[in-house]
């Protein structure tokens, strides 16, 4: 009777965790998006106020962002000073394939970055300054969009979790 | 005759209903229904026997 | 002669495409190497000497055969985030004059289509054409001159150089400008303090108002500032005995000029042109020429880049002809 209930405890807990975690991911996608908003307005900053050159420019927002999406910053930094890529649109396409793996953004949100990394630095800062507003609105789009997700998916993922794991335990008892 | 099953079906019967809730919560009417006829189509493998059970003895009844 | 100009510096700001033709090239051609020209849809072509070295995919096409090398316009884009280091908004200014200077020194031309705002150039865009010239400082270029120059131990010329384009007018001033400022043993003179006025970055080549030539030791440098401004400042803050300037033209130019020779303060400068009487001909100029300048040296590339032609002295009397 003892051990039934230990496997039913610990079955539940499983599928419960595995729920939580289900639903983080949509919980964490939409303040992935606004933290990168925040660092590309940083970035912007630099670039059209501080007129900083990009490779520095980014260096600094990376020493202000957290962990992953610090990686993606510092990795694009380092890249253009070593003098490995020819463009920034190699840097930021491979930063944005490899350092972002580690994150919740999903492959609509990479592919949105990846548009914008042909346009960074590429143009005078009036320029600059219309492009970052024209990605800030979609970049907004997607929030929006990956908000909408969470509220749908997030308690959803987590209730569903736990309760599937009470359903296998009552049949299998 | 089992008074765990009862509560089993009890069970499985709450838990069918919140699920439905929950989902039905999320938008996702037809995965609900699903899981509501997966809930009863359980409930209903547990009881057959129970029931088989009962239509032999009525039958074993009248037969003899 | 000490030549510190080398192709292997610019070829970091050269895409891959570009960069890996130009290696191709033979040590004894790249010594020469004073151009390389990017136009979109043309061949890439190396220029030196006199010479020209069209480029073809597998090296220099005289020597490799084959079809040369037609420059892209995807070349032409990353070359000029590389120049920019990859922040075109950063280099505007540069932009808006035509060129970058690179570290070393080197600087990239640039044309396009240009963006006007108020008849004035706000921008180009569509860059499509590139001329990496690779900037050669040459110690002692100015050995010939400096004994027309020095006036006493402690004291200078008013001098104007007057040459054509390409000459080695800016080489010149540049040594002129690093000996005055370190000082001439030969002639005993001591080195004085000196303002250089670089609005188009040639002399000191700065980046990040980092000198990246030797310009001396005593040698104040305010870069990328408009000549008439810049003199101004300097003689008010910077106490020079002699102001340096490249390339005047502007009627403010000269007035800033003479504010400073009755400042005190000692000029050198140059303006474009084959002779004297360019000089006197030009409209713009014309406060400058009742004997401002106690020396004019004109330059020419009869016997090389670098020739100096004639050397005047007070009232237009010649001293030196070559």
């Amino acid at each position: 009777m003892l051990i039934k209930l230990i496997g039913g405890i610990l079955i539940i807990v499983a599928s419960g965790a595995f729920g939580i975690g289900m639903g983080n991911k949509y919980g964490g996608r939409p303040k992935e998006l606004k933290r990168l908003r925040i660092l590309l307005q940083m970035l912007e900053t630099e670039i059209i106020y501080g007129a900083t050159p990009l490779p520095f420019a980014l260096a600094n927002v990376a020493s202000k962002a957290d962990n992953s999406l610090s990686h993606f910053f510092q990795d694009i930094a380092e890249g253009l000073i070593r003098g490995s890529f020819y463009s920034v649109k190699e840097a930021w396409d491979k930063a944005v394939d490899t350092s972002l793996q580690d994150t919740y953004l999903g492959a609509s949100d990479k592919e949105l970055l990846k548009s914008f990394g042909g346009i960074l630095g590429a143009s005078d800062s009036n320029d600059q300054q219309k492009h970052f507003k024209l990605f800030y609105k979609q970049l907004e789009q997607q929030e929006d969009l990956a908000e909408e997700d969470r509220r749908k998916n997030e308690k959803m993922y987590r209730s569903l979790g736990f309760l599937f794991g009470i359903v296998v335990f009552i049949v299998l008892v | 005759m089992d008074v765990s099953l009862i509560f089993k079906i009890a069970g499985l019967g709450i838990i069918t209903a919140i699920l439905n809730l929950v989902l039905i919560k999320s938008g996702r009417e037809e995965v609900a229904m699903m899981t509501t006829l997966t809930g009863v189509v359980i409930i209903c493998m547990m009881v057959v026997n129970l029931i088989s059970k009962l239509f032999d003895s009525i039958r074993t009844m009248l037969m003899f | 002669m000490i030549n510190n100009g080398n192709m292997s510096d610019i070829l970091k700001y050269m895409p891959a495409n570009i960069s890996s033709i130009l290696v191709k090239l033979p040590d004894s051609i790249v010594e020469h190497v004073e151009e390389v020209r990017l136009r979109v849809g043309r061949p890439l072509i190396a220029a030196g000497s006199g010479k020209e070295y069209v480029m073809g995919s597998m090296g220099w096409l005289e020597a490799a055969k084959g079809e040369p090398y037609i420059v892209t316009v995807e070349d032409i884009k990353s070359a000029v985030q590389l120049i920019s280091n990859f922040s075109v908004y950063s280099v505007e200014d540069e932009i808006r004059n035509g060129f970058i200077t690179v570290s070393g020194g080197h600087r990239v031309g640039l044309c396009g289509r240009a963006v006007l705002d108020n008849n004035k150039i706000r921008t180009i865009k569509d860059i499509s054409f590139l001329n990496y010239r690779i900037a050669k400082q040459i110690i002692g270029a100015a050995d010939k001159v400096m004994n027309y120059i020095i006036r006493s131990p402690d004291s200078i010329y008013n001098t104007l150089i007057i040459s054509p384009p390409q000459c080695g007018k800016t080489t010149l001033l540049r040594d002129i400008i690093r000996q005055l400022s370190d000082g001439v043993e030969r002639y005993s003179f001591r080195g004085r303090k000196i303002g250089l006025v670089d609005e188009r970055n040639e002399i000191a080549a700065c980046c990040f108002g980092r000198p990246r030539n030797d310009i001396g030791i005593r040698t104040d440098v305010m870069d990328s500032c408009p000549k008439a401004e810049g003199i101004i400042i300097m003689i008010r803050s910077m106490s020079p005995e002699i102001i340096a300037t490249d390339e005047i033209g502007r009627r403010e130019d000269g007035e800033a000029i003479i504010d400073a020779i009755n400042a005190g303060v000692k000029v050198i400068t140059t303006i474009h042109g084959n002779d004297i009487e360019d000089f006197l001909r030009k409209g713009s100029l014309e406060s400058l020429r009742k004997d401002l300048f106690e020396r004019i040296i004109i330059m020419s590339r009869r016997n090389g880049v670098g020739t100096i032609e004639k050397v005047y002295a007070e009232n237009y009397c010649e001293i030196y002809s070559a």
